[in-house]
């Protein structure tokens, strides 16, 4: 099959093509679960992916062409992510010392306790981070983009790109400082 | 700056390229160690496990038939679309009948098929009617 854009491929899955909506799904199913990755608990990541994309699944009527479909998505990873601490908060009544060690126990057959340490360090200086900041690193990381990439995406030019990236990781550092 | 932007983005390719990484200047050497970090919690290469991935394509294909599957409705199903059409033509026979039978018999009988006899003769070719429009709908 040619190579046809996201925002194609969207249309015809609009119109009810299941072919269409597959390939995005194949397209973003990586980069979706990294996203989730960074963000939630190892073993709670695979749950909140499933969630998303039956979210698309369920709302892809509405998806407007004006905006970039990856927007439209990680605007979707971003709600499901918001919605499983909304609902974490509720179970755990806001203690937050016990949902970490919760966390931190749960993963811990598939990381040592060191690497739950900075996991959760990252993750909590991440989640302060400014957005356009956020966006950069998952950009690289999650999303698997070459600085390239990320330039002719973000309609900016590479030394931009790399300025920001830059700035960015100070301020995981600071956050981390922060955090620790 | 511009050389600082562009070492660290340089360390980063190579970190997640796995490739060895060129000494660096002290204002980057930290930072090195926080997109380290980062790798070990987002790696671009991580995917999901393949039964996830298997129950995921089989929960989306169910959830994609659910929104997207056109629903029959009754007049739709090509079963209730043959039953119209048989039905019509019943009717319509049923009414040429009723209508012949006067003209066939005994003249005095044709007072007592009467008032109601006409009305149900309407009332079955209407139907009959409704039937074939139900069908040639179905067909459009």
């Amino acid at each position: 099959m040619n190579f046809q854009s996201d925002e194609l491929l969207a249309k015809r899955a609009q119109a009810g093509d299941k072919e269409a909506f597959f390939a995005l799904y194949n397209r973003y199913l990586n980069k979706v679960y990294n996203r989730v990755k960074s963000k939630i608990p190892l073993q709670e990541a695979e749950d909140v992916t499933q969630d998303v994309f039956i979210a698309v699944a369920r709302s892809l009527k509405g998806y407007k062409q004006e905006a970039r479909f990856n927007t439209w998505l990680y605007t979707i990873v971003n709600r499901q992510i918001a919605d499983f601490y909304r609902r974490r908060g509720r179970r755990s009544s806001g203690q937050e010392n016990e949902v970490d060690l919760e966390v931190g126990e749960s993963v811990a057959s598939v990381l040592d306790s060191q690497e739950i340490d900075q996991k959760l360090q990252i993750q909590r200086a991440l989640d302060t981070l400014p957005e356009h900041y956020q966006e950069i690193i998952l950009m690289r990381f999650a999303d698997g983009l070459t600085f390239n990439e990320i330039a002719e995406e973000r309609q900016q030019s590479l030394e931009a790109i790399k300025s920001l990236y830059r700035r960015a990781i100070q301020a995981v550092r600071a956050a981390m400082n922060e955090v620790s | 700056m511009a050389e600082l932007d562009e070492e660290l983005a340089e360390a980063t390719d190579d970190l997640l390229g796995g490739r060895v990484l060129k000494p660096l200047s002290e204002d980057n050497r930290e930072l090195v160690g926080v997109v380290r970090q980062l790798y070990i919690v987002i790696d671009p290469k991580n995917t999901p496990s393949a039964e996830f991935r298997r129950r995921l394509d089989n929960r989306l294909n169910s959830e994609w038939d659910r929104q997207y599957a056109p629903k029959l409705r009754l007049v739709d199903r090509p079963a209730a679309r043959v039953l119209a059409l048989a039905a019509a033509v019943v009717l319509v026979l049923a009414a040429v009948l009723m209508l012949a039978v006067p003209s066939s018999s005994n003249q005095l009988n044709a007072t007592a098929i009467g008032f109601g006899n006409v009305a149900a003769v309407m009332i079955l070719a209407l139907v009959a009617l409704v039937g074939a429009f139900l069908y040639w709908r179905g067909h459009r």
